[in-house]
């Protein structure tokens, strides 16, 4: 069960969350291909590493806010909130 | 109105439960704008900040978000004091809960310990701060005014939950 | 008899003035105070304890803590019976009785030890080999039967059991001397410590033997604040540092236990950085019949010696393959145990090749290179071959292990994320190195600063192991689980070669020992018979929990009526009062009908549907999700987020929507009304009001962050009372209710706010019955209140309170779709009727573009139709199939509500069925569980098609 730090309550037990998966992914308008917005809604890169995600804070202030963690060991590489620039983290791939 | 409190014991701890707390919320798009400051002019104290609680003469002011603070009082018309100092403000809107929450009230020297027994905390915040975690597997607002007691919030359907909950810690807390 | 008690001063656990009273198998024993159940027995000069698993061998006590493989008993009666206790650990208690696992009649003749004239075909593996032919099911009654040791309860758990979150700075794990050590350097530096002993006592394999080192640490310890919790055994190393702990509160098997008593405590420890001291384990040799009561670990050997005042035996054959293992000799016999012999197998010279006595060690016969023989005449085989260095804990925590050949043993490659070893099981057995480091980790750890590596050495001299070849008799490897050596070898020449495959093809390691003295010799004899060196076959991987775990301790407080957060009406007491039968609806807890007294849940929910549609019946609505959105982008947002303009509504006036997520499958319904020019109210399905909020949220914070709305939960400061039916207005007017809400002057589908006796209501005119419908908002502790003031005005209006059973069938009645009951995760508006309502929409809405792909506009896609049985009799199952013939065909759709219908006299019932739209009035076939049934497709509703009922 991972510690995660909401960005306004502080550290707190996995189960108080809520996981939403990847985040800053852009949304194509209405005129993509069938295809492609299928792509859009169930294809995810499923990186061996860093993975960029956004969780809800349910049993806390119900926030959301966005976490880089590695899959493999699952460190938490950085927390930042919504509307925050996304942050550099080491060993990220392209 | 609202029922008669309920009371658990154990050495070193007791533990109330209320129902019907009248409760206002505060709700606005900038903790710092206008209707915040309109709102601290009102209930007498600056609007406390991510995880504080504040006593200001008949209210009790608790953070609950980025864009909400909670008003709790003992009586239903101090809220209205503050309902109508805001209605119509722009940058944000007050919502009635009295009713919708209840509060178990803990006092004692075994605070933590009964608070680190409900799941999500090591024990109770520090004096004049609040946590929302998952307490008894439901959603608590504590808020710690005192040292020696706490305030566990929760939404009225699930307070029996975390009231069985207490009060079986309680019973075996040696 | 072999066993016998030891004079004063032996004995660092026990207290001999006070003797404790216990039973074994239904014989009567007599202990001390501190014994366990295993020195107990050894003192009273019991060797036969149980019988294995799969060949029913004898079995003793072989060791003297928790990697007992043979010694397991099942402990009490009735709902405290626990299973498989290990006697090395249990302490005896007055009236603790237990008895031997896995034997019938009883351990000494026991019907079993048949299993072990078929040895031969009962090798690892049999099972996917033999008992197949002509039909595996045959045999499988009678393996289940054998499978297994010890007896579960089948009463409920009377105890309790807690959970404690706890927070430190510094945890350590093991309260041996590096624990201590570590312990105490860190405390000193200034850091929260906790100090974890899995058992009664602190010291470790020291504190036994007196030592006043160990024994000075401990008070220090005491004296600089540090927590330590006894009997309480980490048994997991989680993800961040999350350690879990369990506690053993209340003793097991204690006779005059009150009803309830508090019994385990799990902790959950968050720690800044783990110390893990859990010492090392002593590995058994190989040799023929190595699991003979009597045989046993060197280390336990002399524990029961100096611990307990317990003399295992009187003549002992020591097996010292390692330099540990020989300076053993001089410690036992200055305890008064006989040393016959001492075997030096370091060079691996000299071999047990045979054991003597089946029941018990009457002798051994040892084999030299060139084959002489010597016999030995001793009741006590201990067994010496080398140390296995307990790295669980820092496996576990994703550390890495390394070989060091000369002593045959794993050790931390450096320390784990948030976790490094001290002591022993860091491979440092050099007592004065072993101190320094583990002082030199607590304080680096407390500041903050870079910790020293382990001084790996001491352990000295150890061959890896090896079976004895040229003998017959198994040599075994796992006790527990009867894998031999012979089983490795069998599967190497299978190819289950992987150190995975060799464990789950063998069943080495996986019983409740967790193969603490096996997993490394199997790995090392794999590796000899494969070539491969100790490293390169690998360990298999260390999963939690490290010790057996009851599920209580994990379940905690969550059983009985805590099992979930289970929510209640307001107004319950009422509901109690009126004769409701309660059920669970999502979470809560509701009422699902009224029954009159010998009323069937069915015949209740008819007459109350019936007296809905001809009086008027009351509803308590509560659970519904009710949301209040507010700001100037509002009305924007609301259109986005459903199917149906939301922003065209004046103030109080409300409209039904669907809600979709963005592949456009339908997920929740509501009703939105408009409060004012910035305001909304919405509902929500009671078990939607979740994700339906955090979807609000999601869009607002993640996409539309410059959105000015808020949206607030108002589901608990809102109780709903739901008035229906043609005398519905009658009623409300009779209780007092404003005449501005009557039909006549309040519209359907609109919202008015207003007040009886001062309390404030916010009414909205809907029906989910199809009758004239009222749903009263009030304050959650009013609702009692207006619930009896209405109920006094009943009975002159004949009204009824009805359940979720009747709303259910009033609803399908009316072919009013139920959110996951009638949708799945395929529907899309279009197959519910709402074709025409997408169109009408100009603007975007969540969902919008999944519903234009061509599988959305295939007009065969199965939507929603009502089904009449051509029998009018047969209420068609939910879930049935219909299709042109009986199952295995393609299926054309499904039945997803059924009720027989009070109004209409005959079973109605919902289905999606392809290109439903254009099949009214077909006759289908409706299958279930072998039988067919013709049914009408017919157009929806079934009654009151002009909804002209609406108006009361």
């Amino acid at each position: 069960m991972m510690l995660l730090s909401c960005p306004w309550c502080g550290p707190r037990d996995e189960n108080e969350f809520a996981c939403a998966g990847t985040t800053h992914i852009v949304r194509p308008g209405p005129e993509v291909s069938d295809a492609e917005w299928g792509r859009y809604l169930f294809f995810r890169a499923n990186p061996k590493g860093v993975h960029r995600e956004r969780w809800r804070h349910v049993y806390g202030c119900g926030q959301w806010f966005n976490v880089a963690r590695d899959t493999v060991t699952h460190q938490v590489l950085a927390v930042y909130r919504m509307t925050e620039p996304p942050p550099a983290v080491p060993g990220e791939g392209p | 109105m609202a029922e008669a409190p309920t009371l658990h014991a154990a050495p070193g701890i007791t533990a109330t439960v209320e129902h019907g707390l009248p409760v206002l919320s505060l709700r606005y798009f900038d903790a710092e704008g206008e209707f915040a400051a309109a709102a601290a002019r009102a209930a007498g104290v600056p609007l406390p900040g991510p995880g504080h609680v504040v006593r200001s003469g008949p209210f009790i002011m608790a953070w609950r978000s980025p864009t909400e603070t909670l008003c709790l009082a003992a009586q239903e018309a101090a809220l209205a004091f503050i309902e109508q100092a805001l209605a119509d403000h722009p940058g944000g809107c007050t919502v009635e809960l009295t009713g919708a929450l209840s509060a178990v009230h803990l006092e004692g020297v075994r605070l933590d310990d009964v608070v680190s027994r409900l799941g999500g905390l090591a024990g109770a915040p520090a004096v004049g701060a609040t946590a929302r975690a998952r307490l008894a597997d439901v959603p608590v607002l504590v808020l710690r005014l005192e040292t020696e007691g706490a305030s566990l919030l929760v939404e009225r359907p699930l307070a029996e939950h975390l009231e069985g909950w207490i009060r079986e810690t309680l019973l075996d807390l040696a | 008899m072999s066993g016998h008690r030891l004079a004063a001063p032996a004995g660092a656990f026990i207290d001999r003035s006070r003797t404790v009273e216990f039973s074994f198998n239904g014989r009567p024993y007599q202990g001390y105070e501190g014994d366990t159940l295993a020195s107990a027995l050894l003192a009273n000069g019991v060797r036969l304890v149980g019988r294995s698993f799969k060949l029913h061998r004898p079995r003793g006590i072989w060791s003297a803590g928790a990697e007992e493989p043979s010694a397991l008993v099942d402990v009490g009666s009735g709902a405290r019976r626990t299973p498989n206790v290990r006697a090395t650990l249990l302490p005896i208690v007055p009236g603790l009785s237990c008895v031997s696992v896995n034997c019938w009649p009883g351990v000494r003749l026991d019907l079993g030890a048949v299993n072990g004239f078929f040895a031969a075909v009962l090798p690892a593996g049999f099972y996917y080999k033999t008992f197949k032919w002509p039909d595996w099911h045959w045999y499988e009654p009678a393996i289940r039967r054998m499978a297994g040791l010890g007896v579960a309860p089948r009463e409920p758990d009377p105890d309790h059991y807690e959970e404690v979150t706890h927070a430190t700075d510094v945890l350590v794990v093991g309260a041996g001397l590096a624990g201590l050590a570590s312990a105490v350097a860190a405390a000193r530096a200034g850091a929260r410590v906790c100090l974890l002993s899995g058992s009664a006592h602190c010291g470790g394999a020291l504190g036994w033997r007196g030592d006043v080192e160990v024994a000075g640490l401990e008070r220090e310890a005491r004296a600089l604040g540090v927590r330590i919790l006894m009997r309480t055994v980490a048994f997991g190393v989680y993800d961040h540092n999350l350690v879990c702990a369990l506690e053993t509160v209340s003793e097991e098997g204690a006779a005059d236990l009150p009803a309830c008593v508090l019994r385990e405590r799990l902790w959950k420890i968050r720690a800044h950085s783990v110390i893990a001291a859990q010492g090392a384990f002593e590995r058994p040799v190989v040799f023929p019949d190595n699991d003979r009561p009597g045989v046993m670990l060197a280390h336990a050997a002399l524990k029961y010696a100096r611990a307990f005042a317990v003399a295992p035996g009187r003549r002992a054959l020591l097996l010292a393959n390692s330099d540990a293992g020989l300076a053993l000799a001089p410690q036992l016999a200055a305890c008064g145990i006989e040393i016959a012999a001492v075997a030096d197998g370091r060079s691996q010279q000299v071999e047990v090749s045979a054991v003597h006595g089946a029941r018990g060690v009457r002798g051994a016969t040892l084999r030299a290179p060139d084959g002489s023989t010597e016999r030995v005449h001793c009741d006590l085989i201990l067994s010496a071959g080398g140390f296995a260095p307990a790295v669980h804990l820092h496996s576990q925590a994703g550390g890495r292990l390394r070989w060091i050949k000369d002593s045959a043993m794993f050790v931390p490659d450096g320390a784990a994320p948030g976790l490094w070893s001290v002591g022993a099981c860091a491979g440092a057995f050099d007592r004065a190195q072993a101190r320094a480091h583990a002082e030199g980790t607590g304080d680096a750890l407390a500041r903050g600063q870079p910790v020293p590596p382990p001084p790996v050495s001491g352990a000295g001299i150890c061959p890896p192991a090896r079976a004895v070849a040229r003998v017959s008799g198994k040599q075994f490897v796992d006790l527990q689980n009867d894998v031999a050596a012979g089983d490795i070898a069998l599967a190497a020449r299978e190819n289950y070669r992987s150190v995975e495959h060799l464990k789950r093809y063998t069943t080495t390691g996986m019983g409740t020992d967790q193969g603490k003295t096996s997993n490394i010799n199997a790995l090392i004899l794999m590796g000899e018979l494969t070539q491969r060196a100790a490293p390169e076959v690998g360990t298999t991987r260390f999963r939690p929990p490290y010790v057996p775990v009851s599920v209580g301790a994990v379940v905690g407080r969550r059983t009985g009526a805590l099992y979930r957060p289970l929510r209640r009406l307001p107004a319950h007491e009422w509901h109690v009062g009126r004769g409701a039968l309660f059920e669970i609806f999502g979470d809560w807890l509701r009422p699902a009908a009224y029954p009159l007294a010998g009323e069937s849940l069915e015949a209740a929910a008819e007459r109350e549907a019936h007296a809905v549609r001809s009086t008027a019946g009351i509803l308590d609505g509560s659970p519904l999700g009710k949301l209040e959105v507010f700001g100037p982008d509002a009305a924007r947002f609301l259109d986005y987020m459903y199917v149906g303009s939301m922003s065209s509504l004046a103030v109080g006036q409300a409209r039904y929507g669907l809600l979709l997520n963005e592949n456009g499958t339908v997920v929740d319904d509501g009703i939105v009304a408009r409060l004012g020019a910035e305001r909304f109210w919405v509902n929500t399905t009671t078990a939607g009001i979740e994700r339906t909020q955090a979807a609000f949220e999601e869009w607002l914070q993640c996409e539309f962050v410059d959105f000015r709305v808020l949206v607030t939960p108002v589901t608990s400061r809102w109780a709903n009372v739901t008035v229906a039916g043609p005398r519905a207005w009658a009623w409300l007017a009779a209780a007092g209710f404003d005449p501005a809400l009557a039909p006549a002057a309040m519209k359907h589908m609109t919202l008015k706010d207003s007040r009886i006796e001062g309390v404030p209501l916010r009414v909205l005119r809907a029906s989910f019955s199809g009758e004239l419908g009222y749903e009263i908002n009030l304050p959650a502790l009013k609702s009692r209140w207006l619930l009896e003031r209405l109920w006094s005005k009943a009975a002159g209006i004949g009204a009824v309170p009805y359940g979720i059973e009747a709303l259910q069938v009033l609803r399908v009645e009316k072919g009013y779709l139920h959110i996951g009951t009638d949708t799945d995760g395929t529907t899309l508006p279009q197959d519910v009727g709402f074709a025409r309502g997408l169109e009408r929409k100009s603007v975007a809405f969540v969902g919008r573009r999944s519903l234009t792909r061509a599988a959305g506009r295939d007009p065969k896609r199965p939507q929603m139709v009502g089904l009449v049985p051509a029998d009018a009799t047969t209420v068609l199952p939910v879930g049935a199939q219909i299709a042109d013939r009986p199952p295995p065909t393609l299926t054309q759709g499904h039945v997803t509500s059924s009720y027989r219908s009070p109004a209409l006299g005959h079973p109605v019932a919902l289905a999606m069925l392809a290109d439903g739209a254009a099949r009214t009035g077909d006759t289908v076939r409706v299958h279930h569980l072998g039988r067919s049934y013709a049914a009408r497709v017919v157009a929806l509703p079934f009654y009151d098609p002009k909804g002209s009922r609406l108006n009361g």
